[in-house]
């Protein structure tokens, strides 16, 4: 080899290494550089951490309506079917495919095979029906609670469910006693996730701290007013989560939630208000989550309790609440007044009833009409802590205490912790309280048919917490489930919210569009419109 | 040889020139861009003039959404300045249609003039404007881009297809404008955005 070509060699192979050495240092994008770490340090960032203002009243989701536990459970447990991601459509879940006869009171599921619990014992038809008449029948020695959504939905237990049976492990037929238009959507709730019937019979009514379901999560731990622990599912039939672990931290006060969202200990945070918006805008390391408004907040008042029986002082109330004022003073601007009770975006919705304008002399004189020319005292309930709907409890409830001592009533406010709160308006020992609805999916029923059919009017188990029973409006809600024309059942539900607005059972105020934040780290968070979402697509990068 | 090691050096330079050219020096930037599901607060009133800015025929669609939702709307592809003195809302559904166009006889000229006349129209009167884009395929075409361009800057309120090739567009549209923006998985989505222009 002459001295030439040794050179050239040479000279080749530091280029080479030039090239090399200057792509290991470059190499890639910062964000592979910071993986390659990360794994390097054994990287312990697969935990994402959710802050929240509530806890979880229970993990036995069949026993609740309430948003926080849900939020928990439908990482637990499954249901037959489910929205699908970010929409409203339903789409497969532990039941594969389903087809129901053309009257509508049929259903065959067909069942995904190879699922098991987080116990190890196979999901089949006999698990399915299991649950089933837990749920549905009072005589079962495992019905211990209140199974809230199945009598809101079926109409008592068991309802108008007629049978529940395995045609063989992997299909069940579910018979009605009649048709009911939104059936489908109502089995995407999270009430009705299917839990391992050995964990039911082990737990039985201890279950509400052992949920046992097919999840993309398995539960691990509860240290009440602090925080829930789950783990990835290893063995999740649809691939394994993304994080190895989610915890759901309670941080009650707005403030502290966002701080430690900025902090980087938590990586999601619920129920902001516009003050920590204009923060979260200009911190480059977060990002504004707003969920599709999809509620109502309203003042429930117990129509069974003088004077409030009276349709004319609910009147006078009505004229009496100023709700843009209450939206700009209490909401941020971050609320729409409501007009009804359902939300502007739904189908059904009659935007052309007649408002009940902000009168506060009309109020007067219509509460002198009612014999109430001094006023009356009352109480006014509240929660302790934001729900999506009322983000700011205190506030609205001061706000509505100054507006009603306008028009002459004496308004106390009394505060409730959450669970305490939900048990004693379930019971009906309210005169007024504030409260609201999240939808469950896209259907009018499951907001009118739980707020004013008087079938949920049952102490102890009533979603309608005015108390409100009208023939009318149960005959419309009972028509409107059991046809599936669709321009019918639009029109019915405009009646019934043609009636429900000159009755005045409750007072209407505002549909908010919940905020949240999370950190640029956490990818694939989409929120849900009722208020709860699987997080098995989430994950995390690291910052 | 010497001239052969001269050359190769040069070719190694080169090299690494193109590979330095060519090296992603910085992190591809992630835009924070905020969208919203849908308005907190309506921005809109009835009545409700929808027309198409490109003549394509997803003005219908939107119609469509319209009536279910029963906003008081008028259904004008071709509306003029005359046809919306009364409104209170303008709604362009943004696509160009060359067969559409051909259809009505116009040329793209003569549909620019048209949008430009309604906008000013809409800005004398008050009026509220809302773009809606559905053609999600159209993504890279030009005049689809200057469409929008023209009617962007003056909108109050962008609907949009996530993914879609017009992205780009609206995101840049909307934080140029500071215009809220909804960007929906799917076109039957937009019926939520758009009701809560009004409610």
């Amino acid at each position: 080899m002459k001295i030439g070509n040794k050179t050239l060699m040479i000279l080749s192979v530091l280029a080479i290494i030039i090239i090399v050495m200057f792509g290991s240092f470059l190499g890639g994008t910062r964000k592979e550089r910071r993986v390659i770490e990360a794994v390097d340090s054994k990287d312990i960032s697969g935990r994402l951490v959710v802050g929240r203002a509530n806890d979880s009243v229970t993990l036995d989701p069949s026993c609740t309506t309430e948003m926080d536990s849900f939020k928990v459970t439908v990482n637990i447990l499954e249901t037959l079917v489910k929205c699908e991601n970010g929409g409203n459509d339903v789409v497969p879940c532990l039941a594969e495919s389903w087809k129901s006869s053309e009257d509508g009171l049929k259903w065959v599921f067909k069942l995904r095979r190879g699922v098991k619990f987080h116990d190890g014992t196979v999901f089949d038809a006999h698990a399915v029906v299991f649950n089933f008449n837990r749920w549905m029948d009072e005589e079962n020695p495992y019905h211990k609670g209140t199974f809230n959504y199945w009598n809101y939905i079926f109409g008592g237990f068991p309802g108008f469910v007629k049978s529940v049976t395995a045609l063989n492990n992997y299909s069940v037929e579910i018979l009605l006693n009649k048709p009911y238009a939104p059936f489908l959507y109502a089995l995407t709730m999270p009430a009705f996730g299917i839990a391992s019937p050995e964990a039911i019979e082990k737990y039985s009514e201890d279950l509400y701290e052992h949920p046992v379901g097919t999840g993309p999560f398995v539960f691990k731990s509860w240290d009440r007013d602090k925080s829930i622990i789950l783990e990835r599912n290893q063995r999740y039939w649809n691939g394994a989560a993304k994080v190895d672990e989610i915890e759901f931290k309670v941080i009650p006060k707005n403030k502290d939630r966002l701080e430690e969202l900025r902090q980087g200990t938590i990586h999601i945070a619920d129920y902001l208000s516009i003050d920590d918006i204009a923060d979260v805008k200009y911190d480059p390391s977060l990002y504004l989550h707003f969920r599709p408004s999809f509620n109502v907040g309203y003042m429930a008042i117990n129509n069974e309790k003088p004077p409030f029986n009276d349709r004319t002082v609910r009147e006078a109330i009505s004229h009496g609440i100023d709700k843009e004022q209450l939206i700009f003073d209490v909401f941020d601007d971050l609320a729409k007044p409501a007009l009804t009770f359902i939300p502007p975006s739904l189908w059904g919705y009659n935007g052309s009833l007649e408002a009940y304008e902000y009168n506060p002399e009309k109020a007067r004189k219509l509460l002198a009409e009612a014999g109430y020319p001094n006023g009356f005292s009352t109480t006014l309930w509240v929660m302790d802590a934001a729900r999506e709907y009322i983000p700011k409890p205190l506030e609205t409830a001061q706000f509505i205490k100054d507006s009603l001592r306008k028009i002459g009533i004496n308004v106390e406010i009394e505060v409730f912790n959450w669970n305490e709160y939900m048990n004693r308006i379930h019971n009906g020992e309210h005169e007024i309280a504030l409260i609201g609805w999240t939808g469950d999916y896209a259907d009018p029923d499951n907001f009118l048919y739980t707020m004013f059919a008087s079938e949920n009017a049952k102490p102890g188990l009533a979603g309608n917490y005015s108390f409100y029973k009208s023939k009318d409006v149960d005959q419309l809600l009972t028509q409107a489930r059991e046809t599936t024309n669709m321009s019918f059942r639009r029109s019915l539900y405009r009646r019934i919210q043609e009636t429900v607005n000159y009755d005045i059972p409750s007072v209407p105020l505002v549909h908010t569009m919940p905020v949240l934040a999370a950190r640029l780290s956490v990818k694939g968070y989409t929120p849900h419109m009722t208020g709860f979402e699987s997080l098995e697509q989430v994950s995390l990068e690291i910052e | 040889m010497k001239l052969n090691i001269f050359r190769f050096a040069l070719l190694i330079l080169l090299i690494l020139l193109i590979v330095l050219v060519n090296w992603p020096f910085t992190e591809k930037s992630e835009v924070k861009v905020f969208t919203l599901p849908g308005l907190p607060r309506p921005i809109a009133k009835v009545p409700v003039v929808i027309t198409s800015a490109g003549q394509s025929t997803d003005t219908y669609i939107v119609n469509d959404i319209s009536n279910q939702l029963m906003i008081r709307s008028f259904f004008m592809p071709q509306a003029d300045d005359l046809d919306i003195e009364d409104m209170k809302t303008i709604v362009f559904t943004v696509g160009y249609s060359s067969l559409g166009v051909k259809l009505q006889g116009i040329s793209f000229e003569d549909e620019k003039k048209r949008i430009e006349k309604l906008i000013n129209m809409a800005k004398d009167n008050d009026m509220t404007i809302i773009t809606v884009v559905i053609g999600g395929e159209r993504s890279n075409d030009d005049k689809n881009e200057e469409l929008l361009r023209i009617i962007g800057a003056n909108t109050d309120y962008i609907i949009g297809l996530k993914g879609s090739g017009n992205e780009k567009i609206l995101v840049d549209l909307a934080e140029k404008g500071d215009i809220p923006l909804t960007l929906v998985s799917k076109v039957s989505d937009i019926a939520e955005p758009f009701a809560s222009a009004f409610r």
